[in-house]
């Protein structure tokens, strides 16, 4: 019974780590939607033996710096300093521990879904309103009924497509007893259809559900999608993305992902990190492995079929 | 009067064997802490029998029967590690 740490098996470790963070953000009043990992497998892994992974939990918008808030004081940091949900476009903050706390592992504060079109505040209350009781730790936890998470499954394959575990958790999905009008029907509040399909159209069994589903069926194919399930080079996936901005807003998303934040660019090459003068050569390398990109990247959104919507 | 114990609303438990009768492994957080305890055997069946809501004598009674050795011992022990689970917030006793 020593205070010191102590090194539990991951999956154990991993739930008290959810369980710590749906109390600490529970008792602060903000509301708190665990997703991914024990929400997969406690439906689709009888057998237990799928990795946990991070602690993955859905926030509404407003409240992720409250959020940040009392994690912090509990000991939880950026895992990548200054990135965060408005220096960076990922759809989450990764928070952890210091390393070697008995404490670790990572959390994963997403205030959006990727896949999800709608905006991040009213999706979230859409959720919200579906959610369902579980526990984690013994603590009670809010979980997505089945078809939030059957929809939310398929567009984190759909992104992840090269992943085996999340191929497999498809594969399972499609196995399972799931209400697939339940599901396009949400995946249409949220417009959601277009990473839904692409997602669904990885697997044999996932053309079958699209195909049995007008509202998927009918649906036009989004070259966004298309291209992240092609396992297309990102720069490809980012041409379809700004062909569906609308044109005023362009310029202003072209710049961001050309120039990120200095905090971005040191996560993604750290090297940056050494002095002013090292961030200045990473800029430079990014420009430049930009305009390499860009041949490979026309060549697969016109094999994906023009990166129009 | 024999205290009765709890388990706070500010502590998360996972167990890790001892669901049929086995040995029981349990590992605890206090949450907010970076810290993680794994209580295994007699410390475990302890803190279960306690966190469930036994009072003192009942737990004692019960670690008795399970455990061969000196009752005083046992009681001894086991007294022992209810304060220190006490003094560390992984149980609470009124």
């Amino acid at each position: 019974m020593s205070p010191d740490p102590v090194t539990l098996p991951d999956r154990v470790a991993t739930e008290l780590l959810h369980g710590e963070v749906a109390h600490l953000l529970g008792t602060a009043g903000i509301p708190v939607l665990h997703v991914k990992g024990p929400t997969v497998i406690r439906w689709l892994h009888p057998d237990g033996r799928r990795q946990w992974g991070d602690v993955d939990v859905l926030l509404p918008p407003d409240r992720v710096d409250d959020a940040r808030e009392v994690l912090a004081a509990c000991g939880f940091g950026e895992l990548f300093p200054g990135v965060d949900h408005r220096s960076s476009e990922d759809h989450s903050v990764v928070l952890a521990r210091a390393a070697g706390s008995a404490g670790g592992g990572e959390v994963d504060l997403h205030h959006r879904f990727p896949g999800i079109g709608l905006a991040p505040g009213p999706a979230f209350a859409l959720l919200w309103r579906r959610r369902v009781p579980d526990r984690l730790a013994h603590t009670p936890v809010w979980f997505p009924d089945h078809p939030t998470r059957a929809l939310l499954l398929v567009l984190n394959t759909a992104r992840s497509a090269d992943l085996a575990q999340a191929r497999d958790d498809l594969r399972r999905l499609l196995r399972a007893d799931v209400n697939w009008d339940a599901v396009a029907a949400l995946g249409a509040e949220l417009d959601a259809l277009g990473a839904l399909r692409a997602g669904l159209e990885l697997e044999p069994g996932g053309a079958g559900v699209r195909d049995s589903h007008a509202a998927l069926r009918d649906f036009p194919r989004s070259p966004e999608w298309q291209l992240r399930t092609a396992g297309a080079p990102r720069t490809a996936v980012r041409w379809a993305q700004l062909r569906a901005v609308p044109r005023r807003r362009r310029p202003a998303v072209l710049a961001r992902w050309l120039v990120p934040d200095p905090a971005v660019l040191r996560m993604r090459d750290p090297r940056a990190a050494a002095g002013r003068a090292a961030l200045v050569r990473a800029y430079a390398r990014r420009l430049l492995d930009g305009v390499r990109s860009v041949p490979p990247a026309v060549r697969a959104v016109r094999q994906a079929g023009g990166g129009g919507r | 009067m024999s205290p009765r114990y709890g388990l706070p609303p500010d502590v998360g438990h996972v167990l890790l064997s001892g669901a049929d009768g086995e040995a029981a492994t349990v590992a605890l957080c206090r949450y907010g802490r970076a810290e993680r305890y794994l209580l295994a055997g007699p410390a475990a069946d302890t803190w279960r029998l306690a966190a469930a809501g036994a009072d003192r004598t009942t737990v004692l009674d019960r670690l008795r029967t399970r455990y061969t050795g000196d009752p005083d011992e046992i009681d001894a022990a086991a007294t022992a590690a209810l304060a220190q689970l006490v003094g560390l917030g992984l149980l609470t006793a009124r």
